[in-house]
């Protein structure tokens, strides 16, 4: 089997971070979402991987992942262009997938569970495909599987306002190379882009089978700077807590805290877990890192009191202002005026709440 | 939708046609490879289905 990572998209609900990152490699618990997937993919047991990228923002991902030797995976990256649908960009990968069943994980999802067992219950032979899905407690608000008494799929339905079920496909899928026929009948649909859901739709209506499989754990797809801070909070709650930077006489941690080497915890501040600190990440006295934060590698962060919050790396922020639920992009400086005035200085799309 | 893609013959990385069409030329995805990837080189059919059809194939 082979795994296929979804990378495009214009990521337009997160500028302007994305105008100079792609959404996929936003830091969650320290890693981009996109490595969350690899591993993902990997830990099932799958080396060849291939990654399709959208018109913007590939070289950072390709920079990062390399030929993904580093990550323990074969990647051959395909280049989608503009983001014509999740069933173009699955079909411009008809070559690399050839006759193999694929696991498809969209590069903005994270789960928690395992994919292992959604990978060893598939059979090619008899399924056409299989779909994770969640049980949601609000299913208008998502794509709804419909399944019959053998819990194989009989329609999908986009945000129904009269849900047949209450499972969401979460953008986890498991696929054969059937699929390419099926994206070949499709036609693009009102918003001009290629459905996956309608080459699905098609197959299911032809007699191919497609099953679902429930996935437990939590699941959250990155579209939101309220999704980079709710996943943050998440995958923290799992955090593998290491300290191998220094951490200063008198400085106080608690809790799960992953310090990468470099960073630097001084004496007077406090870090409550679970936070992740980036390599040479330097936390100054007086300062306080609450739980469930991110900062990345060569931030300083000074004076502050900061939680539930993501700091992308290279930024600096030196105030006595407190800081939570926020997301701060790369190489941003925050400092106080000693005059009472706001100063500031915004990209195209920037958010601030004073 | 028809798919028309060119795989770099050196790597094996993978350009959608409609990008081919686009640029006329782009350089290979792949991390190591130096090729480049030509429009020519679809057939004449795979070239005159994206110039014919090349509402589909954008998004704007």
């Amino acid at each position: 089997m082979k795994g296929l990572i979804l990378a495009g998209g214009t990521g337009s609900r997160l500028r302007p971070i994305t105008y100079t990152l792609p959404k996929q490699m936003l830091p969650i618990a320290g890693k981009p979402v996109l490595e969350h997937a690899v591993e993902k993919i990997r830990r099932a047991g799958i080396d060849e991987v291939g990654i399709v990228l959208g018109e913007h923002g590939h070289e950072a991902i390709k920079s990062y992942f390399g030929d993904g030797s580093g990550f323990g995976i074969d990647i051959t990256y395909i280049h989608q262009g503009e983001p014509l649908g999740l069933a173009h960009a699955v079909g411009c990968a008809e070559q690399f997938v050839g006759d193999d069943p694929f696991v498809l994980y969209l590069g903005d999802d994270l789960i928690q569970q395992d994919l292992s067992e959604f990978v060893d219950r598939f059979d090619p032979e008899t399924q056409a495909g299989s779909l994770a899905v969640q049980h949601v407690a609000d299913p208008s608000r998502y794509g709804i599987v419909n399944v019959n008494d053998d819990n194989e799929i009989v329609g999908l339905i986009e945000k129904p306002d009269d849900p047949p079920t209450d499972m969401a496909a979460i953008g986890i899928f498991i696929l054969t190379p059937l699929i390419f026929e099926r994206i070949r009948e499709i036609d693009p649909s009102w918003r001009g882009e290629l459905e996956l859901t309608d080459a699905i739709q098609r197959a299911i209506t032809d007699g191919e089978q497609f099953t679902v499989y429930t996935v437990d754990g939590w699941w959250r797809d990155v579209g939101t700077p309220e999704d980079v801070i709710e996943s943050n909070y998440l995958a923290l709650d799992d955090l593998d807590p290491d300290l191998m930077g220094v951490v200063e006489d008198e400085a106080n941690v608690k809790g799960r805290v992953h310090a990468e080497p470099g960073s630097v915890i001084k004496s007077g501040a406090t870090v409550v877990g679970p936070v992740y600190l980036g390599e040479g990440a330097t936390i100054e006295s007086g300062t306080y890192i609450g739980p469930f934060t991110t900062i990345a590698a060569e931030c300083t962060i000074d004076g502050c009191r900061i939680e539930q919050s993501v700091v992308l790396r290279g930024s600096e922020i030196e105030t006595d202002q407190q800081v939570s639920e926020t997301l701060i992009g790369r190489n941003v400086t925050v400092v106080d005026r000693q005059d009472g005035r706001n100063e500031l200085l915004l990209g195209n799309d920037a958010t601030v709440r004073l | 939708m028809r798919l028309i893609t060119l795989a770099c013959e050196e790597c094996g990385s993978i350009v959608a046609g409609n990008v081919l069409e686009r640029y006329g030329h782009v350089d290979c995805p792949g991390p190591n490879c130096d090729r480049t990837l030509q429009l020519d080189s679809l057939t004449d059919d795979e070239q005159r289905h994206l110039v014919d059809n090349s509402e589909k194939y954008s998004i704007e």
